[in-house]
């Protein structure tokens, strides 16, 4: 009784009889600080747990009871944290937070293949529990999956996280989703990345994050030097040339997307000069040749004619091209797998998968079906390109998923608010492919609501309303603004000209919208056009357009149906935001229906608080989207500007924006992303927001509460994005 | 401490009951202390554990209430609530204090105790290899007040190859007690008063260690009323030394110059008498403070 190493030197604690006896109640007390462990009883969890267990063998009943004791008391806390008051979730948190940091120490087996076999359970709990960079168990869960990945069970495919730590670099800053403290998260998954047969290191994988990492969140220089260095101290090299041909590779690679980016211009990031004069190298980019010539590679990206040859060969039939094509994106797979440089990878499939579509009529499916999964092939390697997520959609339709195509178009605008096109492409979806016209009108009017400047949404309106709903009048009162909101887009007039004529018989009318026009554009072919018809008495074009065939829904054939559980519960949130009065009660009852189907979707609590459908007063309270929607809600000016105060970094500015909306003051205050920055990082995406909001509030009928709600759309953009891994 | 509320006090008595000297110990801490007031006692007695029991309460209550769960919390232990334990704010800022930090939670993610080492020994330090180390320390969670020493008392020591083994011993740091054959890795921090003056947001941020910040530790005895400072129990009962002061302060964000040395801790470690330890700290406290009758001895009713 009461033996302990100080007293009996080599003797067994005590304690692990009663692990052994009640393994989750022992871990609760030991987490929580009171298990009864002289001498260790004040020594971190995670410190007396590698003390108590230090020198035991992997079978041991005590281990084994450790382990299932970690497991078991992750789910107990997995129970509560959800249902839990604020108070409560808080404490609860910290006991996650120290129980994560045991099963760092520790690394049972069962429990940590466990997180790794379940990523999305665990990944929906933990979430929504950051509080500060102090307590973050989502940090700290990614960080205990950086350092066991080695442990992840088969057939898990071994670097399947790498995307995951080449995300964190990236976003990991004042312009990124996370803050800077994931900057080592993600630098530390790179590194831990299980060897293949192939690999030596990853060096090359952890400058790719470094890389990504300046590039997007522009450190200064002192900054990037230093965590430049902190990699080569655990890189000791030898050899002098080692560094230098291999950062130059890094460089060029990343460049060569920002250039791709920027149309080609030729394109660099500041932390590419200080690299190269820290390694010596010449000011500038060096050609691919004599990058080849400095540095012997053990893999190479597959030739570039390679995929050349594929697209000039495009329109052969898809049985021949088939095969090629999947040689070719499985070199690409190897080489971003060993390398950390995916650019090649995804730039090739969204090209390829880009050019497959439109295809010839009996290869439809089939072509649909390879573009969907080159889509998907590329949103593994990067989850936010938007570009592959435009990919995926097309494809299923051209599959005949339409179903399907529909939940990827609104998990789109869910990701990606503060871009019009998006909403687009869904209502032409759901118009022309789905027979859901007046789903499409009510998008669209919405549209035109929050960007009053986009052109091809209104033009869009018109031609559902007279087309598809038969309401010309609609139509005609939707043109007619157009052409006075957007007095300089052409396709307006020549749209309400071909109306007024095809559907009113109004002649006078078609002339006066075709001598405005041509008033404001003398030259314009379109305008031209038409007036000549007009004036020798000959029938202008239909404003009709011709239907696409109805096509059967493919969506339950095709096994393809996309598992995004946020998409629908977007669909509900948009009808229930935007119902007609006596329709409202039951689009929330259906929000609230997917919520209980899955209250552990982040994205679901958000937009059930959002419709008032879920009280306040759970942990979420302090995730940002959350209290974003709070305070728009309100209409409070004054609670956005605490918000600025509260959240640093990029959640600020989004407060930022969201404050001078609703208080009016001053001009909207754009981050310091340029526009070259990669389109779906967030940085990127918000400048986009503000520009949008900007154009808009030059409309002065615009709903500024209106605009508030896009967005409170993107504050949420953010959540529930990460639960494939 | 006294409590109200029943099941603390006959908790109380069944700890000083027990014949470990640990839980003997744990026991007498709550008995002697005369540092929390009557509003932090109430405080402490409102608030509501997830475990039952006494020692579960204190646990909690230390997690929630002082070390709390943001960085930006102010610990109850430097609020109003605590005057009878708050020191005064004049304490000279122009003084060195030394805190020693187990960091085997932050090599954990996948840092190199050797680079460390060979690190600490240029100066000023190799920052790429310490940097990392400091972002670990100040990643921890909470706004735990921090338990220290002034340097001019342990200097002898810190000048000795065995400083840390020393430090252990006169800090009493028992926790710190690696099993047989493993190594546990420590680094000593050095900063001056007038740093964690600067980073205070709180008029007083230095206190006297009380029961409600020593998480049952049975290393810990408390100081009188009115001492002004800690005592920390030296785990060596045959030293013939002075007590080392020792005191709480709000917890500081390290920088890379705060790294002074790194050393670790192998097991077996030769064994402490909790006993013996503990009634010769009482002794010096009660000639120290003229306190005759402070506290009371436990030897030859504990096992030894």
């Amino acid at each position: 009784m009461g033996a302990t190493l100080l007293e009996r030197p080599g003797a067994r604690y005590t304690w692990l009889d009663a692990l052994i006896d009640a393994p989750e109640v022992q871990l609760r007390a030991l987490v929580n600080g009171h298990a009864d462990i002289h001498p260790l009883g004040r020594a971190e969890p995670a410190d007396a747990a590698a003390s108590l267990l230090f020198g035991l063998a992997e079978d041991d009943p005590a281990r084994c009871a450790f382990d299932q004791g970690c497991a078991a008391l992750l789910d107990w806390l997995r129970g509560r944290i959800a249902d839990a008051d604020a108070g409560l979730a808080e404490r609860l948190l910290g006991m996650l937070d120290r129980l994560f940091a045991v099963i760092r120490r520790i690394r049972p087996r069962d429990t940590v293949a466990g997180l790794h076999e379940r990523y999305t359970r665990w990944f929906r709990l933990v979430e929504t529990t950051r509080l500060d960079d102090g307590l973050d168990p989502r940090r700290e869960f990614w960080r205990l999956l950086a350092l066991t990945q080695d442990m992840a069970p088969a057939p898990l495919p071994p670097r399947r996280l790498m995307p995951l730590w080449l995300d964190l670099c990236a976003e990991a800053g004042p312009l990124g989703r996370f803050s800077e403290s994931y900057l080592d998260v993600g630098l530390l998954g790179l590194r831990r990345l299980p060897l293949g047969a192939d690999d030596n290191s990853n060096e090359e994988a952890v400058c790719h994050g470094l890389a990504r990492w300046a590039a997007a969140q522009r450190p200064e220089k002192a900054k990037f030097l230093s965590r430049w260095r902190e990699i080569e101290a655990v890189y000791p090299r030898v050899a002098a040339d080692y560094w230098p041909p291999l950062v130059d590779d890094v460089i060029a690679a990343t460049e060569e997307h920002i250039a791709t980016l920027r149309k080609n211009q030729r394109a660099t990031f500041a932390a590419a000069a200080w690299w190269r004069e820290e390694m010596d190298l010449p000011p500038g980019a060096s050609s691919p040749a004599e990058r080849k010539a400095a540095r012997r590679r053990v893999i190479e990206p597959p030739p570039r004619e390679q995929r050349e040859a594929i697209l000039r060969g495009i329109r052969s039939s898809l049985q021949a091209l088939a095969p090629r094509i999947d040689r070719l994106m499985e070199a690409h797979r190897r080489y971003a797998d060993a390398t950390g440089d995916s650019y090649f990878l995804v730039r090739t499939a969204c090209k390829v998968g880009m050019e497959l579509l439109p295809e010839p009529s009996n290869e439809r499916q089939a072509r649909g079906k390879k573009a969907t999964a080159l889509a998907k092939l590329a949103l593994q390697y990067e989850s936010a390109n938007i570009y592959a997520w435009s990919l995926w959609g097309r494809g299923l339709t051209a599959q005949g998923a339409l179903a399907a195509a529909e939940t990827v178009g609104w998990e789109v605008i869910r990701r990606f608010p503060e871009n019009p096109q998006w909403r687009n492409q869904l209502a032409t979806l759901l118009s022309e492919h789905l027979g859901h016209a007046d789903e499409a009108e009510r998008l669209l009017r919405d549209t035109v609501a929050l960007f009053p400047l986009e052109k091809a949404a209104r033009s869009q309106l018109a031609t559902i309303l007279a087309d598809f709903l038969e309401q010309p009048e609609a139509a005609k009162a939707v043109l007619t603004e157009a052409t006075e909101v957007l007095p300089d887009d052409p396709y307006n007039y020549a749209q309400l000209a071909m109306l007024l004529w095809d559907r009113f018989g109004d002649r006078a009318g078609a002339e006066k919208a075709l001598a405005t026009l041509l008033r404001r554009d003398p030259d314009n072919p379109v305008g031209q056009t038409l007036q000549v018809r007009l004036v020798q008495s000959r029938r202008l074009p239909s404003s009709v357009r011709p239907r696409s065939p109805a096509v059967r829904d493919q969506t339950a054939d095709a096994g393809d149906d996309p598992d995004l559980p946020a998409a629908r519960m977007r669909r509900a949130l948009f009808q229930a935001e935007t119902a007609l009065s006596g329709e409202r009660e039951a689009a929330v009852e259906e929000v609230q229906r997917l919520l209980r189907s899955d209250p552990d979707l982040a994205y679901a609590s958000y937009a059930a608080a959002r419709v008032g459908a879920r009280p306040a007063g759970g942990h979420t309270d302090t995730v940002f989207a959350f209290a974003f929607d709070r305070a728009a809600r309100k209409g409070s000016a004054a609670a956005l500007q605490a918000l600025m105060r509260q959240y640093p970094g990029i959640d600020g500015l989004i407060a930022n924006v969201g404050h001078r909306l609703l208080s009016g003051a001053g001009q909207l205050v754009l981050p310091r992303a340029m526009n070259d920055l990669d389109p779906g990082a967030s940085g990127a995406r918000l400048a986009a927001l503000v520009g949008e909001v900007s154009a808009a509030l030059q409309i002065g009928s615009t709903d500024r509460r209106k605009l508030v709600t896009l967005v409170s759309d993107y504050a949420a953009s953010g959540l529930s994005r990460d639960l494939a891994a | 401490m006294r409590f109200t509320r029943s099941e603390y006090t006959d908790q109380v008595v069944a700890l000083r009951a027990e014949r470990r000297a640990s839980r003997r110990a744990v026991g007498d801490n709550f008995a002697f202390e005369e540092n929390v007031g009557g509003d932090r006692t109430a405080d402490f007695e409102r608030f509501v554990a997830i475990d039952p029991g006494l020692l579960a309460a204190v646990s909690e209550y230390f997690f929630t209430s002082v070390q709390g769960s943001r960085r930006d919390h102010t610990p109850s232990t430097f609020g109003a609530i605590n005057a009878a334990a708050l020191m005064s704010a004049g304490i000279e800022p122009v003084q060195k204090i030394v805190r020693v930090e187990q960091i085997d939670g932050v090599l954990d993610r996948g840092l190199d105790f050797e680079m460390i080492r060979d690190a600490c020994k240029l100066s000023p330090p190799d920052a790429s290899v310490v940097a990392p180390l400091v972002r670990g320390l100040n990643e921890y969670s909470g706004a735990r007040p921090a338990f220290a020493c002034f340097r001019a008392e342990v200097a002898p020591d810190l000048a000795s190859v065995d400083w840390l083994l020393r430090l252990r011993a006169r800090l009493g740091l028992g926790h710190f007690s690696p099993a047989d054959g493993q190594t546990l890795h420590f680094v000593r921090m050095e900063y001056t008063v007038a740093e964690v003056f600067s980073q205070a947001v709180v008029a007083q941020p230095f206190a006297v260690p009380t029961v409600l910040e020593t998480r049952n530790s049975e290393f810990f005895l408390p100081a009188p009323a009115g001492a002004g400072f800690g005592y920390t129990v030296d785990l060596d009962a045959a030293a013939v030394r002075a007590a080392v002061r020792e005191f709480l302060h709000v917890r500081l964000t390290y920088e890379v110059r705060h790294v002074k040395q790194v050393a670790t801790l192998t097991g077996p470690l030769p064994p402490t008498r909790l006993a013996e330890a503990r009634d010769a700290h009482l002794g010096r406290v009660r000639v120290g403070s003229s306190r005759s009758d402070y506290g009371a001895m436990m030897a030859g009713e504990v096992d030894p």
